[in-house]
């Protein structure tokens, strides 16, 4: 916070500060929750906002916010689109993360290969089912949600075996001097996504194609490409994103990253991007993704019972995304 | 006593005047015939008396008492129907289910007594020709069967005023010939009619008399015995032609002979037709004609729009087989209908503008400002999002996202639809400009008047009139003019039915 107000005060020209409040607006409210989170559970729960436990809670917001990859992108891609399978797809990069690498260091380029490869064909399904034959996204990237987990069941018979290689345990808990990869992990996927989104062709196809689907095909824009690479863009970050989780737990277990799905749709509408596509950054994702962690932190280090705790969470939740999804009506 | 009276009734909407002061009476059993072109107001008319419009000032008699219905379910109360092109049939129910849908019958409170439905339908079916339609899904039947269903609907209600609004444009020969009879024995039992249509033939053959509607006005109602075709052209193209007076000299490129476009037997899926045309370097060509005669699927199917289309466009034979390749291949289209089909709203006016030349041909980015400063574009900052400019300037950035990538043929459907006057004439002025530098352009308009506007001043011009998913006239120089379009949109030769 004190960062841009300081940029503000700097500011050469009246127009350029205006312009940069103008760019930052949208992150005001996620950045103030965040600081009001930190501050709320500091005062409940003294430590809280300790270095280690914003660590923790850094790490955790990281493994979101790359579920939030593709529920950013598919979101932004309209028509209705969504991605209920993320959290399946992540569960089942980190057993086959697991299985695949045997625990083992060595084998890890072998897995992220084959991780890749089996992210591209659930991208596919997904894209080819949703763009030709018009199956609505909702339904099926919630039909694939149980495919893909009875894929993962059925090809570890229940028990996963193998392990969290080490290099994945160093990137989920391990630190380069004072800071932790994941933190480096987060900020490198902002800046990256950023530049897609911004700077690329892909990106900016993507923003036109979601904002209005008929006016792109009568532009000459390959709608159809466009879209089945952001679905095949997002189940790759899901399965890549399963094996940063796997690091981070250092175990796999059977639909481990099931909340990713609706958490990762909460950080998007709390970034600000609009449900009805066209627009939306992911910083803004980013950013939700941290309240969400932080919200759930707050609460557990208050001491709640979790039955309680993920009542009180759910309707934190609603009231959230009533107010975030009202305020651009609003602003008008 | 009229059985039905309009007294100077208006409406407009926003600037555009759909009726103004029009005035006219009905008598018991009198088949009236509605003739107008383009934007004279007869549908606006229709909607009125069906209730389904409500009229800005005016007054309505039915039966010598004041007609005040607010909606199209109290006129229907009143008998009084409309049945329309737009058909109001739910395709997923049975022929005779739409039949009954205004009042189904039931036993006891709950059920619908479907014999008791049979029994009604199947004697109105039998009357129009289409018995052995009893049981079949309305989607599954073809349009014109669909018209005629549409039809029968209309007269299970018992009307007592029916207004058929261009409903036999959709039929084949002997369905009208079914449709006339059924119609002379409403008239015989007091029912007054008000047939909108623009088919002379039918016009003569069963209407008493004539309501001929120009610009939203009635100009006069004759006796069909005291008028002749040729008199009712006349009278809906009496038209000062006060346009095109401007001529700019020279502003074409030296007359190129050199074909730049050819589409040859090209398919109209809707219409079964087939088009043909050629356009030389730096044509304009004007497509006109009554609403939905296939100017818009023309220019649509040429686009690549509806399937797969063989064009030779710059002497080269090409495949169409996706816009993406229309796009590519320097073919550019413009539509009117710039929400659905134009504009990108939440996004920014620069990104508007790099749509076509960035997104779908990955070449360097344009000159933004020189491009929206030279069509005089009123903007705050190119970020800014384009659904905060006004419609006219929408638009023009929308044409900029075109002539920006230097098109080889730019097809434009409608594309002045709801912007204002100044910024129409600017839009015509680009597109001379775009044909002046060797390009072609193909404009489709309903605005008769605007077509005149746009080529008439140009040396290098035409207008090609449709009808029914055909060419049927093309008009050049001296006789470009609102009457001679007019005149050329009416089928005149009595082409009934197909």
């Amino acid at each position: 916070m004190s960062m841009e107000m300081n940029i503000e005060k700097s500011a050469p020209k009246p127009s350029s500060t205006k312009m940069i409040r103008n760019k930052l607006k949208p992150y005001i409210p996620s950045l103030s929750i965040i600081v009001l989170l930190l501050i709320l559970g500091q005062i409940l729960s003294p430590g809280f906002a300790s270095l280690g436990n914003i660590g923790t809670i850094v790490s955790i917001s990281t493994v979101l916010a790359i579920a939030a990859i593709a529920q950013t992108l598919i979101i932004i891609s309209g028509n209705e689109g969504i991605d209920l399978s993320i959290g399946a797809v992540m569960s089942m990069g980190a057993l086959l993360g697991a299985v695949l690498s045997k625990g083992m260091n060595t084998e890890i380029w072998y897995t992220v290969l084959i991780l890749i490869g089996i992210g591209i064909i659930i991208g596919l399904i997904n894209g080819i089912a949703i763009q030709f034959i018009n199956i609505p996204p909702l339904v099926m990237t919630l039909g694939m949600t149980s495919v893909v987990n009875g894929f993962a069941l059925a090809y570890t018979k229940g028990l996963p075996s193998g392990g969290a290689p080490e290099i994945l345990v160093k990137l989920g808990i391990g630190h380069l001097g004072p800071i932790r990869w994941m933190l480096i992990l987060g900020i490198v996927l902002i800046i990256a996504l950023e530049l897609v989104l911004r700077k690329t062709r892909y990106g900016k196809t993507l923003y036109l194609v979601g904002s209005n689907r008929m006016a792109a095909i009568i532009s000459g824009i390959s709608v159809n490409k466009t879209v089945l690479l952001t679905y095949v863009i997002a189940s790759v970050a899901g399965t890549l994103g399963g094996l940063v989780l796997l690091g981070y737990v250092g175990s796999a277990q059977l639909e481990m990253g099931k909340d990713y799905a609706l958490l990762s749709i909460a950080a998007v509408v709390i970034g600000g991007t609009s449900l009805t596509g066209g627009q939306g950054t992911y910083l803004g994702s980013a950013l939700g993704s941290v309240v969400l962690v932080l919200l759930t932190s707050v609460l557990v280090a208050v001491g709640m019972p979790p039955g309680v705790r993920v009542l009180l969470q759910g309707l934190i939740l609603l009231l959230i995304l009533l107010i975030y999804s009202r305020e651009p009506k609003l602003r008008q | 006593m009229p059985l039905f009276e309009c007294k100077h009734i208006s409406k407009t909407y926003g600037s555009v005047v759909a009726i103004q002061e029009a005035s006219f009476s009905l008598e018991k059993g009198e088949i009236r015939a509605v003739l107008g072109g383009n934007g004279s107001g007869k549908s606006t008319l229709a909607k009125i008396i069906g209730g389904a419009v409500k009229p800005d000032a005016g007054e309505l008699y039915f039966k010598g008492k004041p007609f005040e219905v607010n909606s199209p379910s109290q006129a229907k109360k009143l008998k009084v129907i409309i049945t329309s092109q737009e058909l109001s049939l739910l395709t997923n129910l049975t022929v005779e289910e739409n039949l009954v849908l205004p009042s189904i019958p039931r036993k006891g409170r709950l059920f619908i007594d479907k014999n008791a439905m049979k029994a009604k339908a199947s004697a109105i079916l039998e009357k129009i020709g289409l018995s052995s339609e009893l049981g079949v899904l309305v989607e599954d039947l073809p349009a014109n069967k669909q018209f005629m269903v549409e039809f029968a609907k209309s007269l299970l209600q018992e009307p007592e005023i029916l207004v058929i609004d261009e409903i036999t444009s959709a039929l084949f020969r002997q369905e009208v010939e079914i449709f006339k009879n059924i119609v002379r024995e409403l008239s015989a039992k007091g029912c007054g009619i008000l047939f909108i249509s623009h088919r002379m033939s039918e016009i003569f053959s069963i209407c008493d008399s004539v309501t001929v509607m120009r610009n939203g006005s009635v100009i006069d109602t004759f006796p069909i015995s005291e008028v002749n075709e040729d008199m009712l052209v006349g009278m809906l193209t009496a038209y000062k032609e006060n346009i095109g007076g401007q001529t700019k000299e020279n502003r074409a490129i030296e007359q190129s002979d050199r074909v730049l476009l050819s589409v040859k037997d090209m398919t109209l899926k809707r219409f079964g037709t087939r088009v043909s045309l050629d356009a030389k370097q730096g044509e304009v060509i004007g497509i006109a004609g009554l609403q939905g005669q296939g100017q818009s699927d023309f220019v649509r199917t040429l686009y690549g729009l509806n399937g797969h289309v063989h064009i030779r466009l710059d002497d080269k034979e090409l495949q169409i087989d996706s816009v993406h390749k229309s796009v590519q291949e320097g073919l550019a289209f413009l539509s009117g209908d710039r929400e659905r089909e134009g504009t990108f709203s939440v996004r920014s006016i620069a990104e508007n503008l790099e749509a076509v030349n960035s997104s779908a041909l990955s070449r360097k980015a344009l000159n933004q400002k020189r491009l929206l400063d030279s069509y005089g574009v009123k903007y705050d900052n190119a970020s800014q999002q384009i659904r905060n400019l006004s419609g006219g300037n929408q638009q023009k950035v929308v044409i900029a996202r075109w002539t920006g990538t230097n098109p080889k043929v730019l097809i434009a459907d409608d594309p002045t639809k709801g912007i204002d006057v100044q910024a129409r004439g600017d839009v015509h002025e680009i597109f001379g400009d775009l044909a002046a530098s060797g390009s072609v352009v193909i404009m489709v308009s309903s605005d008769d008047e605007e077509l005149v506007h746009l080529t008439k001043p140009l040396k290098n011009s035409r207008i090609m009139v449709m009808y029914d998913g055909k060419f049927v006239k093309t008009l050049m120089g001296e006789d470009i003019t609102v009457h001679n379009i007019i005149s050329a949109s009416l089928p005149r030769e009595g082409v009934v039915g197909k």
